[in-house]
């Protein structure tokens, strides 16, 4: 290898330096398609948001005039677009949170050892799979003021009384809008835990058990430290895709009645596209990132800080 | 150029710059091509071997697409251009057409529906002065209100198409059995709607009161019936706060405490169809294709439907009916390539009305004063909805009086009036939600200045 022999032939400094300028030219080449993409896809879309959310600009417009962050205020004291924004956060959470406590459920059931195993956990994840307009559209119909399906089973068995209009009254839209999104969502965070689980070393739960220790002792230093990346990289999914989800809200109530479903997209849209103030429409869009910002910042910190334990 | 003409120039952030220097050779040369004259349907030779990609919506008559898709090939055809129409759902349309313009390419022909931005989009747009100016004058002018749709300071930028009537649409069978007389004003409306659901089976009514585009051109209507006027005729000074939008409030709540079903709060544009396809509505407010989707799954029901009368809609306080409807014009992009094939097309197809009416069974209501000469095609000969043939001097658009300027259109799209009208239903004060109405339009307005 006439190659080599000329490499370990040249001094040491020189051959440092060129196996370093060649590892990172090497380096950066794998980096770079993930750059470019990351680059095109995420940052030219979000600078050209700036740029709107920055400026006048409305979509027949030929040019836009800065206009500093007068936007930003503008829709700050807007008192629906407060509402919209605090709308967000509680849907978020709350359907964070349900999904969160039914997957652990769903992911213990489909670990156990069943017949048909298989069948069940494909099953399970339909609804996630569906189109979301399809699933919106079937629940809207099962929300439906005159036609519900919920309310004609649930008086007959006698578990509701009355005849709810689910996407008509403050209270029940947001309670029917959460609830869609959880039943789409929680067979992901089931599949995510499940894969956690299944990468639990049994032998640390038998040491556990050995120890003394019950389900939920074993469940909280054992499971939890073994799978948590996993459960943040989940979480920071679920929070990014709940965050931006305009389709359900869209679907079924268009942010009715009276606001009490509108989130910052189904604003944003209102007043961007269909007003036509592209400028107001972005910032509303911007409202979410420093709301995104920080949660992704800790839980990516939270991450990085177990890897390096 | 002076000190201060530069440093705005400068604070100028210029959008689409390259594109619009690119495209300006192609629009002067596409330009050059139109200085001769062609009458209606005769298209320009040089045409010939091109393309043409129409963008639509996906019409509540499916059968219209169909037959606009067959008319745009044979047009095609005959004028060896090759046409491509795309249907989409009426609510993509918005979008659609935002991100076209944005990426400076897509269809050449695009129908602008409903909400007609065109105040936003008129600089984008080729001026179509000159097809409307020939259209008009072949039949008689277009209708009031088509100009405050597809106009903008006297020039024409879109092409306009046909109109949705939202008339009354009034169970004759219950009406008659019940003694009432017909709904020609809102009061009847209302004495008809609180005899029904007092009936068993109860036979009540119902109006959008939720966010949707019927709730907020149904109660526009009901609005201007008692003389609200959302600004002067220029559309720039608001003049919603009245005793006139208190009145017609107060009238609203009535209607939804003695007449409509709650469910209305959570309506969508075609609960109201159900509900009168169902057999429980008395009277609904509502586009012609409520009825015709019963035309065939329900045909007893049907025969006893009744489309307006000859007093075209209820009456409130104002002595004209003020019947608001859904406009629908066409526009060619300054960046289409093919803007001479645009123009032959829009030429020939917005004149042949006869196609329109006929093909959508009486749905696309003529823009063109001239075909509202009796017996119009369909509606002269179907006696359900013959008395739509006397509703184009009435038609009134939103934002009325004014035109419908991007303010009047971001009062739309946030669903203020069905919120305003929610939360006095819900709430029963008037003051505290004309109020927030009032603070809500007002700020939209400032927000114009």
């Amino acid at each position: 290898m006439p190659d080599a022999e000329a490499i370990i032939t040249r001094p040491v400094a020189v051959r440092r330096r060129h196996f370093t300028a060649e590892r990172l030219r090497f380096g950066y080449s794998l980096l770079a398609p993930a750059v470019v993409y990351m680059g095109v896809l995420v940052g030219v879309p979000f600078f050209f948001s700036l740029y709107l959310a920055l400026s006048n600009a409305t979509v027949g417009g030929t040019s836009a005039d800065y206009v500093g962050l007068s936007n930003f205020v503008a829709v700050l004291q807007d008192e629906t677009i407060r509402q919209a924004l605090r709308n967000t956060i509680v849907f978020t959470v709350v359907a964070g949170i349900f999904k969160g406590i039914l997957g652990t459920l769903l992911a213990f059931l489909l670990i156990q050892e069943v017949r048909g195993k298989k069948l069940i956990r494909s099953l399970i994840v339909i609804p996630w799979t569906l189109p979301v307009a399809i699933s919106a559209l079937a629940w809207k119909w099962m929300y439906d003021p005159q036609f519900s399906a919920i309310n004609y089973v649930g008086t007959r068995l006698h578990l509701i009384q009355g005849w709810p209009n689910w996407l008509g009254d403050n209270f029940l839209a947001p309670v029917a809008v959460i609830s869609v999104n959880v039943w789409r969502g929680f067979p992901f965070a089931a599949i995510v835990l499940m894969a956690g689980l299944t990468a639990v070393p049994p032998e640390l739960l038998d040491a556990g058990k050995v120890d003394g220790a019950n389900f939920l002792l074993r469940y909280r230093y054992i499971v939890i430290p073994v799978i948590a990346p996993i459960l943040l990289v989940g979480l920071l999914f679920d929070t990014i895709f709940t965050l931006s989800d305009i389709s359900i809200v869209y679907l079924l109530t268009l942010g009715g009645p009276m606001g009490a479903t509108e989130i910052l997209p189904t604003k944003a849209l209102e007043i961007g596209i269909q007003a036509g103030a592209l400028g107001r429409g972005a910032s509303i869009a911007l409202m979410l990132f420093p709301i995104l910002l920080p949660v992704v910042y800790v839980l990516l910190r939270s991450l990085r800080r177990r890897d390096t334990a | 150029m002076s000190k201060r003409a530069v440093k705005r120039s400068a604070r100028t952030l210029t959008r689409r710059g390259l594109l619009a220097a690119a495209g300006a050779g192609v629009a002067g040369a596409a330009a050059s091509r139109l200085v001769a004259p062609w009458t209606a349907g005769a298209a320009p030779a040089q045409i010939r071997g091109s393309s043409l990609r129409i963008l639509v919506w996906s019409h509540f008559v499916p059968a219209y697409d169909t037959a606009f898709d067959k008319y745009a090939n044979a047009w095609g055809v005959e004028n060896a251009v090759t046409v491509r129409v795309d249907h989409i759902p009426i609510d993509q349309l918005p979008a659609r057409i935002a991100s076209e313009l944005a990426a400076g390419a897509g269809h050449d022909i695009v129908q602008h529906h409903t909400q007609i931005l065109v105040y936003q989009y008129h600089q984008q747009l080729v001026d179509v002065s000159d097809i409307c100016d020939r259209l008009g004058k072949a039949a008689g002018g277009f209708i009031p209100m088509a100009h405050q749709v597809a106009q903008v300071n006297g020039t024409w930028y879109l092409v306009p198409e046909f109109y949705i009537a939202q008339p009354m649409l009034w169970r004759t069978d219950l009406f008659t059995q019940y003694g009432l007389k017909e709904p020609s004003t809102w009061d009847a409306a209302r004495i008809a709607g609180r005899t029904g659901k007092g009936k068993t089976p109860k036979h009540d009514t119902g109006i959008q009161i939720s966010h949707c585009n019927d709730s907020n051109h149904d109660w526009r209507a009901i609005f201007y019936a008692f003389g609200v006027k959302e600004t002067d005729p220029s559309g720039k000074e608001l003049q919603w706060d009245s005793k006139e939008l208190r009145e017609a409030m107060r009238f609203g709540k009535a209607l939804y405490d003695e007449c409509m079903t709650p469910q209305v709060l959570s309506w969508d544009n075609v609960s109201d169809n159900r509900y009168l396809g169902s057999g429980v509505a008395i009277w609904i407010h509502d586009a012609i294709s409520a009825f015709r989707s019963i035309q065939n799954v329900n045909p007893d029901l049907y025969k006893n439907i009744q489309v307006a009368g000859p007093w075209i809609e209820p009456k409130g306080t104002v002595d004209r009916p003020t019947p608001v409807v859904d406009p629908i014009a066409m526009g060619i992009w300054k960046f289409s390539k093919n803007q001479a094939a645009a123009r032959a097309f829009l030429e020939k197809y917005c004149a042949d009305v006869k196609f329109s009416m006929t093909e959508s069974k009486g749905y696309n209501m003529p823009m063109l004063q001239g075909w509202y000469k009796k017996p119009m095609p369909v509606l002269g000969t179907d006696m359900t909805v013959t008395h739509l043939q006397d509703l184009g001097k009435y038609a009134l658009i939103n934002g009325y009086p004014g035109p419908f300027t991007a303010a009047a259109a971001e009062v739309l799209s946030t669903f203020v009036v069905p919120d305003m009208m929610t939360r006095y239903v819900q709430s029963n004060d008037l003051e505290g939600s004309i109020k927030w109405g009032m603070g809500q339009i007002k700020s939209i307005y400032a927000k114009y200045k």
